[in-house]
């Protein structure tokens, strides 16, 4: 059997339980834990629908502030997971080789890394929906990616949904022309919340959505309590809505207690 | 020991203070309104750090700051308060804060942001 052989066969994805349980074990023990950020509290948590999510999300503390992302990987299962796997590793390595990149120069070389694995190497057909935020002590955020709309409540109770330009990673080799950096400022009292699509698309008996309208409004309504608050109660929201959560369902709730203007 | 004012009208608030930094190689002086902590700063030259109200009676933090400004005083000034307005945060800025900090605060997050304006020679 070749090396490209091993991970080829969907019979070996699927229906190993204890490969799976393995994978999903590992896959647990390097989400973050307990993180911290200078001026953010943070509370952040995966749900997986299998014993491997293909979801992802990361926070990687830096000297003056930290790097945030999340992600989703087509499916679900192991083949997802390995995929999510490879994401955590490469983006760990990219952010220690160049802490002070822009967001769309880590995600042009996370894409390089997933084309290779996924398409050449591998032989499938998964993508990932992404988005990189970098997040600096002085509130000042930058981000890039394609995925779902981050959001933002302000202190005069206003949410505001930043789209994220891009494209999904690991489906065509160089994802350059479609990667653009957006920037905004996070303000003392402001919660930022970053989520995957198995919050808005959980279905109820009748088929309806639970939608981008209720995340927002539960988001709104939460935000005055802080961010385990406000996970928990999005938790607890979706999964009185739909009666079995069918998809990875993922949220990175963020609140700014304060921004540092060194000299 | 390196000395911090802290300015706040709220009693409950300097005590939670001094419990975050307990331990941590600081003494703490306190005062509960911006007349008492322009006195205090004009008066001690050693003051390391001051963490600062914004609503406080007779002189609020912002005013405070601007005095402090003007009398030159280069001790570095945390703002700590329930305000989340962007405008009094852009002019804490303008005025030369080191930072602006919402209340309530996690004890560690506030000893975090001292020790990055005063690093506690290890002992912290």
């Amino acid at each position: 059997m070749s090396l490209g052989d091993k991970f080829s066969g969907p019979a070996l994805v699927d229906n190993d339980l204890h490969e799976k349980q393995i994978a999903g074990r590992i896959q647990a023990s390097v989400l973050p834990g307990q993180v911290d950020v200078e001026g953010l509290e943070i509370a952040a948590g995966m749900l997986p629908t299998d014993m491997v999510g293909g979801d992802y999300y990361d926070i990687i503390p830096v000297k003056d502030g930290c790097w945030i992302a999340i992600g989703d990987v087509a499916g679900h299962g192991l083949g997802a997971g390995l995929i999510m796997l490879m994401i955590q590793s490469t983006l760990q390595g990219l952010v220690r080789l160049s802490p002070h990149a822009h967001p769309s120069e880590l995600i042009c070389a996370l894409n390089s890394v997933l084309y290779e694995n996924i398409r050449r190497r591998m032989k499938r057909e998964e993508h990932v929906t992404f988005c990189l935020v970098r997040y600096w002590a002085d509130g000042r955020i930058m981000f890039a990616g394609a995925h779902e709309d981050i959001l933002i409540s302000r202190a005069n109770g206003q949410v505001e949904a930043l789209a994220s330009a891009g494209t999904w990673l690991g489906a065509i080799e160089d994802v350059a022309k479609f990667t653009v950096d957006n920037s905004d400022q996070l303000e003392p009292g402001d919660v930022m919340l970053l989520y995957t699509d198995g919050v808005i698309e959980a279905r109820n008996r009748s088929g309806v959505e639970f939608g981008y309208g209720a995340l927002k409004q539960v988001f709104k309504q939460l935000c005055q309590d802080g961010p385990t608050a406000v996970r928990n109660g999005i938790v607890d929201a979706v999964r009185a809505w739909t009666p079995a959560i069918d998809d990875d369902l993922t949220l990175v709730a963020i609140r700014c207690q304060g921004v540092y203007w060194p000299a | 020991m390196k000395t911090i004012l802290v300015v706040d009208d709220s009693e409950t608030v300097r005590h939670q203070v001094r419990a975050a930094l307990a331990g941590k190689g600081y003494g703490i002086i306190e005062c509960v309104d911006g007349v008492e902590g322009l006195d205090a700063i004009r008066s001690n030259d050693d003051l390391v750090l001051v963490l600062c109200d914004v609503d406080m009676p007779r002189m609020n933090g912002l005013k405070l700051v601007a005095e402090v400004k003007r009398l030159g005083k280069p001790v570095p000034i945390l703002m700590l308060t329930t305000e989340v307005d962007p405008a009094l945060v852009r002019r804490a800025r303008e005025l030369g804060c080191k930072g602006w900090i919402v209340k309530p605060f996690k004890p560690t997050l506030l000893a975090a942001a001292v020790k990055k304006f005063v690093p506690t020679d290890g002992n912290a």
